[in-house]
Parts: C-alpha cells; sequence; structure tokens
C-alpha cells in the first residue's frame, strides 16, 4: 500500500512538474509603444515575399502593416511578388496581371525563398546561412533590431515631373560610425493601392489592395558601390542620382522610393530609408 | 564540420570492418512495445524455446508486406508441424491505423504472433528501411538470416532456410 | 557542440573496446549494426511538363543519403545517423540540404530504469499530447535532443520523461529561438499489476500525460503564452471480442501562425472500437480536432517542430490512382469518422470457393468542425481573438473528405489471384491543398489487380485501374505491368494516362519503367519516367511533390 501511495505521489508530481502553462488574459495585444522619434533612428526594411495566388500571403502583409502601425516610420515594408504564387494566370483576368520585377525573382532564388509567405528583415542571417524568417517571428526581429544604433543616415530629395514622367531622385548616404567593409545602394520604387485579384484560404478577394509592392529598382538587382572596403570615417558622405522614366502604370502619386544600404559579403541591409515619390 | 566528417567516416569505416565479423545478430534489443490487444510487451521475450523464431515486419498500407504476411499465414500450420516455427508479424502503423490492425489480423484470419511498433521503435532498433523485412533466428535467438522485399514465390525458398535452422545446420553467407 | 559529442562517443567506444583489459572479450560481447541508403535522382526537361533548364538550374543531380550505425555491449548502447542531403531530391525541404549527424544518442538499459542521452524518439499514447519520429521518404524528422528516462517499477506501470529541444532540419538550437519540449508520462496495466485479472477476459489499461513547452516571448505585437502545456488521459478495454480505446487531450492558449494568433485553448478527442471473430473484423474511429497544431516554434508552418501527432481517421490508399488525393490532416478544426468490415467468406462456400474469398468495405468522412463568432464584432478566427466558438458533436461545413470503397480478393487457383475495388471519392482541394477557389473533385475509381504465378519463382501481376471525374485535372487510366523473379529480381512497366483535363485540354502520359535487383537485405532499383505533381501523405504529414522526368536510383542495406 505504501508503495502505491509512493508511486501515486511520483506520478501526480511528475504531472504537476511537467505541465507549466500560462493563461493570457485579454486583450492580447500589446499597447503599441511608438518609435524614438527625438534623434535619427535605425531604421528596418521588412521584405515580405508573396504573391497573389498564395491563400496565407494576406496575413504576412497584415502582420507587417501591425508593425508599421507600432513602430511608425522607423519600419519600412516593401511586398516582393515573386515565385510560383505569383506567377500570372493568362486564362483568368483576376489573376493575369504581371506583378513580378527582375530584381524580385533574383532575389527570391538567392536567398532561397520556397514557402509562402515568408519574408526577410533587414536581410539578417541566422548561423545556418539562412535568410528567412516566418511573419510570425518579423516582430521580434524587428525588434532586435531597432534596439541597434543608427550607423548610417539616407537622406532622399526627389523630383517628378509629370509631364514626361520623368522622375530624378538624389540619395545621400551619411555614415554615423566607423566601417571597413564594402557597402552598396539599391533604390527601389514601390507603390501602394493596386487592386487586384488576391486569394484567401477559403475565398477569393477580386478587389484586394495591394500595398508597397515593389515595381522595380533604378540602380540593378544588387545596387551600386557605395564603398570598396575602404576604411570610412564618421561623417563622410556618399551621394548618388538616378533618373527614371516611369511607365504608365506607375502611379506616381501613390509610389514610394525605397533606399537602403547593405553589406556587400553578409548582404545585411545597416539602414534603410522611405520617402514618397510626390514631395 | 571537416573534421566532423573525418570523424564519421572513421567511424563507419570502423563499423563496417566490425559488422562483417558479427553480422549476425546475437541478442535482440530490449524495446518496449505492444502486444495486439494493447499490453505492453518486451522485444527481448521473443522465443521459442530453442525452435526458430521469423520476426517480419509489415504495415497495413504496405501491399508487398501483407502478401508475404498471406503467404506465410498459408502455410504456418504446415511449417509448425515441420519444424516448430513462430512466427512474429510486427505492425509498425502508427496511431492512424493501430487500432485496425487487430481487426484486419483477425478478419484474414492470422495465426501468427501479431505485435505493434506504432512509433518504429523496434524497427529502428533492428535498423530495418524498408519493409517487409524478415529477419529468421536460429533456437538461441541469434539472428541468422534477413531479406527484404516480397516476390511471389519466395516463402517456399524461406521455408528450405528454416528448415535447415530447425535441423541445426548453418545458413551459407551468400 | 556537435564535434564534442562525435568525440566523446568516439572516445567512449574506445574505452569500451581498446582500453578494456579483456580486449577480446569485449570484442565478442559487443556488436555493431547499421544501415545506409542513398536515393539519387538526375532530372530531365521536359516540355510537356513545364519543367525547363533554367527551373532545374544545372542542379540535374540530387540525392538523399543516410546511414545509421548501432553499438550495443551489454547494457549499453550507443549510435548515430549520418545524412547527406546534396541537394536534396525535387520536393523535399530546401532547408534539409546540408551534411551532418544530426542524430547522436547513448542508452542504457537496466532492470527497471533506462537513460537515453541525445537524440530520441518517444510517442505518448497516441501522440495527441507528444510523438517524435522520422519519416525518411518525407524527410521528416522531430528527434527530440535532451534527455529521456523511463521507470518501469513493477511489471504493468511505465513512467516516462522527456527533457530538450527539437530538431530543426540544420539549425542548431540557440536561446530565444525554438522552444524547450519537457513531458511526463505514465500508462498502467491492470491485467498485469493485479494478480487476479491475469488471464481475465476483460483487460484494461490507463494512461495519462503531461507535456509543455518554453518559447520566449519577444514579439511587440501580441502578448504570448511563454509556457503552453497539453495534457491528455487515455484508455484501452477490452471485453472478450470488443476492444475500445480512447485519448482525450486539452491544450491550453497557443497562438501561433497556423491558428493565426488565437488564445483559445484546444482540444482533441480520439476513439475507436473494433469487434473482431475469425474471419470477421470491424473498426469504427471518431476523431474531433479544434485548434490543435502544438509546435514548439509558434512561427513554423511548415512540416517541423510537431510536438504532438494527429493521427488522420482516413484510410491509406496504395494504387496509382486511388492515392492520388490523399487526405492532409487540418489541425486548426476537422471532425469525422471511419467504419471498416472485413469479412473472408470461408473455403468451399459457394462464394468462397476453394480459396475463400476476402471482402472488406471502408467509409470515412471528415468535415470542418462547427464554428461560431465568440460575440458580435469578432470575425470567425480573427487574431489576437478567442477565434471561434464550437459545439462540439456538430458536424460543421464544408465536407473535407469522403471515401467509400469495397476491396474484393479473390484466389482463383493456386496460381491465378485477383484483386478487385471501387472507391467513391469526395476531396475538397480548395482546403486540403490550399487552391482557394478550385472545385471541390468528386471521383469514381475503379482498379483490376492480378496475379499470375508461373512456378514458384516467376510471377506476373498486372494492374488496370481508371479515375473519372470532372473536377481539377479530369479524368485518367492506368497501367501497370510487374514481373518478378524470386528472391532477386523486378521488372516494372507503368503508365498513367491524363485526359478530358477540364482546365488545360491536354492529355498527358506519365509512364515509367523501372527495375530492382535484391540480395537479401541488400536492395538497388532505378526507375526511369515521368512523376505527376501531387501530395505524398504519411501518417498525417504530406508532402508536395513537384512533377519531374528523370532518373531515380536507390540503394539500401543493412547488417
Amino acid at each position: 500500500m505504501k508503495r502505491i501511495t509512493t508511486l501515486f505521489i511520483l506520478i501526480i508530481s511528475g504531472l504537476f512538474f511537467f505541465a507549466a502553462c500560462e493563461i493570457v488574459d485579454p486583450p492580447y495585444l500589446e499597447n503599441p509603444g511608438g518609435g524614438d522619434t527625438t534623434q535619427y533612428a535605425k531604421r528596418v526594411l521588412i521584405e515580405d515575399y508573396t504573391g497573389h495566388s498564395c491563400p496565407n500571403c494576406p496575413k504576412a502583409a497584415q502582420t507587417a502593416d501591425q508593425l508599421k502601425n507600432i513602430y511608425g516610420d522607423r519600419v519600412v515594408v516593401m511586398a516582393v511578388h515573386a515565385g510560383y504564387f505569383a506567377t500570372p494566370v493568362p486564362s483568368d483576368p483576376l489573376f493575369a496581371a504581371d506583378f513580378r520585377t527582375p530584381a524580385g525573382n533574383t532575389w527570391n532564388d538567392f536567398f532561397g525563398i520556397d514557402d509562402y509567405p515568408n519574408g526577410m528583415v533587414n536581410r539578417v542571417s541566422n548561423s545556418s546561412g539562412s535568410y528567412t524568417i516566418p511573419y510570425g517571428n518579423w516582430g521580434a526581429v524587428v525588434d532586435e533590431e531597432l534596439q541597434k544604433p543608427a550607423e548610417a543616415k539616407i537622406t532622399i530629395h526627389s523630383d517628378f515631373d509629370n509631364g514626361q514622367s520623368l522622375f530624378t531622385t538624389t540619395v545621400t548616404t551619411e555614415f554615423l560610425s566607423e566601417q571597413d567593409k564594402a557597402y552598396k545602394l539599391i533604390v527601389c520604387i514601390t507603390q501602394d493601392s493596386i487592386i487586384g485579384g488576391q486569394k484567401f484560404p477559403t475565398s477569393i478577394d477580386e478587389n484586394y489592395v495591394f500595398m508597397d509592392m515593389l515595381r522595380g529598382t533604378l540602380n540593378g538587382i544588387w545596387g551600386e558601390d557605395v564603398s570598396d572596403g575602404q576604411p570610412i570615417v564618421v561623417g563622410e558622405k556618399y551621394e548618388k542620382t538616378y533618373s527614371h522614366t516611369f511607365p504608365d502604370d506607375w502611379i506616381a502619386k501613390n509610389c514610394h522610393v525605397v533606399a537602403f544600404i547593405y553589406d556587400l559579403d553578409s548582404k545585411y541591409i545597416l539602414q534603410v530609408e522611405e520617402k514618397e515619390v510626390i514631395e | 564540420m571537416k573534421k566532423i566528417i573525418i570523424l564519421s567516416l572513421i567511424l563507419l569505416t570502423g563499423s563496417w570492418t566490425f559488422g562483417q565479423g558479427v553480422t549476425e545478430m546475437k541478442t535482440l534489443p530490449s524495446v518496449n512495445i505492444k502486444t495486439l490487444d494493447g499490453e505492453p510487451f518486451n522485444t527481448s521475450e521473443i522465443q521459442n524455446d530453442g525452435k526458430p523464431v521469423v520476426i517480419s515486419f509489415w504495415a497495413l498500407w504496405c501491399k508487398p508486406c501483407k502478401k508475404e504476411m498471406e503467404a506465410y499465414n498459408e502455410n504456418y500450420e504446415d511449417w509448425q508441424d515441420e519444424t516448430g516455427v513462430k512466427i512474429y508479424a510486427v505492425s509498425i502503423d502508427d496511431a492512424r491505423s493501430t487500432a485496425k490492425v487487430l481487426p484486419f489480423v483477425r478478419g484474414h484470419d492470422w495465426q501468427m504472433e501479431v505485435l505493434l511498433d506504432p512509433n518504429g521503435d523496434f524497427k529502428r532498433a533492428m535498423n530495418v528501411n524498408l519493409i517487409p523485412h524478415t529477419f529468421l533466428l536460429d533456437g538461441t535467438g541469434k539472428v541468422v538470416y534477413q531479406h527484404t522485399s516480397y516476390y511471389e514465390g519466395l516463402e517456399d525458398e524461406f521455408f528450405e532456410l528454416i528448415k535447415k535452422v530447425a535441423a541445426g545446420e548453418k545458413i551459407p553467407n551468400h | 557542440m556537435m564535434k564534442k559529442a562525435v568525440i566523446v562517443l568516439f572516445v567512449l567506444m574506445l574505452a569500451a573496446t581498446g582500453a578494456n583489459a579483456q580486449f577480446s572479450e569485449t570484442i565478442k560481447k559487443s556488436e555493431v549494426h547499421g544501415s545506409f541508403e542513398f536515393d539519387g535522382a538526375y532530372y530531365l526537361t521536359d516540355d510537356a511538363l513545364g519543367i525547363t533548364d533554367s527551373l532545374i538550374n544545372g542542379r540535374n543531380f540530387r540525392f538523399n543519403s543516410f546511414g545509421n550505425i548501432i553499438y550495443t555491449l551489454g547494457r549499453f548502447s550507443a549510435g548515430m545517423r549520418f545524412e547527406a542531403y546534396i541537394p536534396p531530391i525535387a520536393g523535399f525541404d530546401r532547408d534539409l540540404e546540408g551534411i551532418g549527424i544530426p542524430y547522436l544518442w547513448a542508452k542504457y538499459t537496466g532492470e527497471k530504469f533506462t537513460f537515453t542521452v541525445g537524440s530520441f524518439y518517444e510517442q505518448f499514447g497516441m501522440g495527441l499530447t507528444l510523438r517524435s519520429y522520422e519519416e525518411w521518404s518525407l524527410g521528416y524528422d522531430n528527434a527530440i535532443n535532451g534527455a529521456q528516462v523511463t521507470y518501469e517499477p513493477v511489471k504493468g506501470l511505465m513512467m516516462k520523461a522527456v527533457y530538450g529541444v527539437q530538431r530543426y532540419y540544420w539549425n542548431k538550437w540557440k536561446p530565444n529561438t525554438r522552444g524547450i519540449v519537457k513531458g511526463f508520462d505514465a500508462e498502467l496495466d491492470f491485467n498485469q499489476i493485479i494478480k487476479s485479472m491475469e488471464s481475465s477476459k476483460f483487460r484494461l489499461s490507463i494512461g495519462g500525460s503531461a507535456v509543455s513547452k518554453y518559447q520566449a516571448d519577444n514579439d511587440p505585437i501580441y502578448k504570448l503564452p511563454r509556457n503552453v502545456s497539453n495534457l491528455a488521459g487515455r484508455f484501452t478495454m477490452g471485453i472478450g471480442n470488443f476492444i475500445f480505446s480512447s485519448e482525450y487531450a486539452w491544450k491550453v492558449n497557443d497562438p501561433s501562425t497556423i491558428n493565426n494568433y488565437i488564445y483559445k485553448d484546444g482540444d482533441a478527442l480520439v476513439f475507436t472500437m473494433s469487434y473482431s471473430t475469425k474471419g470477421f473484423g470491424f473498426f469504427g474511429m471518431f476523431k474531433r480536432l479544434d485548434n490543435m497544431s502544438y509546435k514548439s516554434d509558434r512561427t513554423v508552418t511548415s512540416n517541423a517542430l510537431d510536438i504532438n501527432f494527429l493521427p488522420p481517421n482516413t484510410e491509406i490508399h496504395n494504387y496509382m490512382l486511388t492515392a492520388m488525393y490523399p487526405y492532409a490532416t487540418q489541425p486548426n478544426g476537422e471532425i469525422g469518422f471511419q467504419l471498416q468490415v472485413n469479412y473472408k467468406i470461408p473455403r468451399k462456400s459457394k462464394l468462397g470457393g476453394k480459396y475463400g474469398m476476402g471482402i472488406s468495405l471502408n467509409y470515412s468522412q471528415v468535415n470542418n468542425i462547427d464554428r461560431e463568432q465568440v460575440n458580435d464584432t469578432t470575425p470567425i478566427g480573427e487574431s489576437g481573438t478567442l477565434g471561434w466558438n464550437s459545439s462540439f458533436f456538430k458536424f460543421g461545413k464544408p465536407v473535407f473528405w469522403q471515401d467509400l470503397n469495397i476491396k474484393i480478393n479473390k484466389k482463383f487457383s493456386k496460381r491465378f489471384k485477383s484483386t478487385f475495388m471501387y472507391m467513391y471519392q469526395t476531396y475538397d482541394i480548395a482546403v486540403l491543398q490550399g487552391h482557394p477557389g478550385a472545385k471541390t473533385i468528386y471521383a469514381n475509381i475503379g482498379v483490376v489487380e492480378m496475379t499470375y504465378k508461373f512456378n514458384s519463382k516467376n510471377a506476373l501481376r498486372w494492374e488496370a485501374q481508371g479515375f473519372w471525374s470532372k473536377e481539377d485535372k479530369g479524368n485518367w487510366v492506368a497501367a501497370m505491368l510487374e514481373y518478378t523473379i524470386s528472391p532477386n529480381w523486378f521488372f516494372a512497366v507503368s503508365d498513367q494516362f491524363n485526359y478530358n483535363n477540364p482546365e488545360t485540354g491536354e492529355e498527358t502520359h506519365f509512364y515509367n519503367a523501372s527495375f530492382g535487383y535484391t540480395h537479401r537485405t541488400t536492395r538497388f532499383a532505378l526507375t526511369y519516367g515521368r512523376q505527376r505533381e501531387g501530395i505524398v501523405c504519411i501518417g498525417g504529414v504530406c508532402r508536395a511533390v513537384p512533377a519531374a522526368n528523370g532518373f531515380t536510383v536507390t540503394i539500401t542495406s543493412s547488417f
């Protein structure tokens, strides 16, 4: 009898020891804290790899949006339509549009994005060399990245000539810390409020509004050299100017310039800035 | 990384050379699995009073396995009369169909001992990659022969081996 | 970490063999066994399947391979598995690409205790709270790395405790990444523990398990529970020819990407019963899942890091066309049942003939669970809410799956036997394969299989199959011819022909030719042909397989 009691106690204590749990009480959402806006701060780029035929992708877009609400302009979002789920379906007018870009396709292959939705945050890579971060984890990585000090400052000055659809922009990079790595600059155009078909898990939205969609880059897929690995001192500035004639379907008033500099070796994005095309 | 590979290569070759000498498994691993009606069973209890034992891994989803089991079952009475062999049919069906094994086995009127290995623990301990995979044990519980795959007619040849083992003869290595 | 572990194991092996004074004695007692497998593929371009050079991208040759070693010395055993995917075969997760030893363990088996350190596999009950396992053909492995203890104080009572982190492809575990898993399980078998029940016709065993996971909360959007537990109770009861078995699991709030960050509790019930006598077997199963995905990383959506296992309640099919649309468990909610009857018409009866005749009838159905809004203003499944309310036994809409099939096995003579099968299937491809808007498939499927034995070594097997449906890819017919020479050789050719495709109107052949050679435990097989795109499921896990054309080779052996 005594042995049975001992065993019983053992089992019960085993159950208790292993059954730790936390019940979270509502409200389940954290209070948005808002970013520190008093001084120039680090910004972070979320690249949301998505496609109109990907049923779970709107959830990732929603997550990116929530993070924008929390951190304000310290979070820059770029929706990259690429891969299998972004392939146009010519037979179906809802999904016939091709939102893919040469840069998006190349990055998709290079960073090994297979499962959709998926994304990158500042192109941070983990120990096993993987860049992809599931959208449920974007928030945590964004938060971690935003704790870091700003090491560079990017300023954008643009001009848009309505008559010729000619867009001219000057991007200035100022380093706020000493560097000895090679950095490159990529300047992209994103566009909001594009209407089209989007698949959802059990339905299709015929008038889905796509935001922050990558339309193209102004200086190639991998950008242009800012520095070549020579030591950079604090305050050093680099200035680049680009012009581009917008095609008809790039609606200038809905477009943004997204400029970022990245480490050539690790692909890590050191700083990013976003500004409207029509200031 | 390179060191790991080199070390593992050493281990692999080392074990290959070991393996050459001791391909016959002397004792069955001790693994806790279940009997057909869900009772605990330790595989070290598999034995047959000095007569040969056959252990065959199968599953409901594996057609050739079921054919092999059917073929053994059809001959089981004759085989037992002649050699006293005992056959353990180990099902590796997982939780999706473990409860279906018993009605299937009774429904097909199998006479063999059936065991359930729902998480493949015994299967892994016996180094089974593919099923069907069948082991033949001599009276001392030593694995003296094993084969994988089943083709029509395999049972006839297999029975010749069982007879040899029952008579205490050695099975040639090749 | 890994390196050190390998060295330790190596030293242990040396110590156990070389450094021992009774060297030869130890050698005699120790045993080494192992197995290996090599699955290689060489891909070719194929215009009809849309496989272009740029899709293959220079990676024509791919392979998956493993080598497994188990060393035993009396009560001590240790082992490891070497794996290489360079790069993995098409359809396997890209994250598998790599070489290494993901599985390394040492175990001591005592009279009452066993201790395992390193990687291990374990299942509690039916697995609703915890199951770690490995399925090579899917590239699935959620082994736990840590420690495991089992304790059997008396025969009939088994206790188990596990603690560790799960394998996630080649990603090393670091703090604040994927979660830590701990679990406890106890099972009591009354017929073994109580002397007077030993030979009783009434059999009873009960069990319970408690599992919890810890994962840090660094998320700025949601307040996330760091510890999430999953508790279950179960029993198996036998009365004469009846066996009843059931497991119920309950999980506390576990917001994750899979459930869209809802805070609802989850639960699962599986109930099975069977009745069997000589020549007759009946099986029934009821299952309901509600919000039961349980992963050690809440952000992961791929087939990885599952702590529990949710068994599907549908039949597994093996023929080329009956297996075309397999079921995939819906962890966020499904309710279903299955009924099966096996009957063997006795020998020498009118229908049974000389050899008897086997009949098997199976029906299974899975529906969505019923879902109601938690309040008037919150849409169903909205993240950051309680998600939905559901009444337990109500079958919701739509029907995900329906399968009615009958199989007849008939042996005409010693040489000639055959199988006939008919199946009716309903398959909600929109939900089960994630193609929103796609029409639910209704299909009629027929199979005839014949085997003719020329003599005790040579046999010919022939299959003819048809699949008729107006949806998805339309109609299919298939034929297969296989010649075997026991115990070494097989040769097979097959073709699956797709016609009346409602979408493209195209007609496509998926032809295959293969042969293989088996010697004891060593098997070599070579296949050339086309593979149709589809889903391969084993247990509750599925893998999408892309269309392919090329050669595949499999070499497997164990010693």
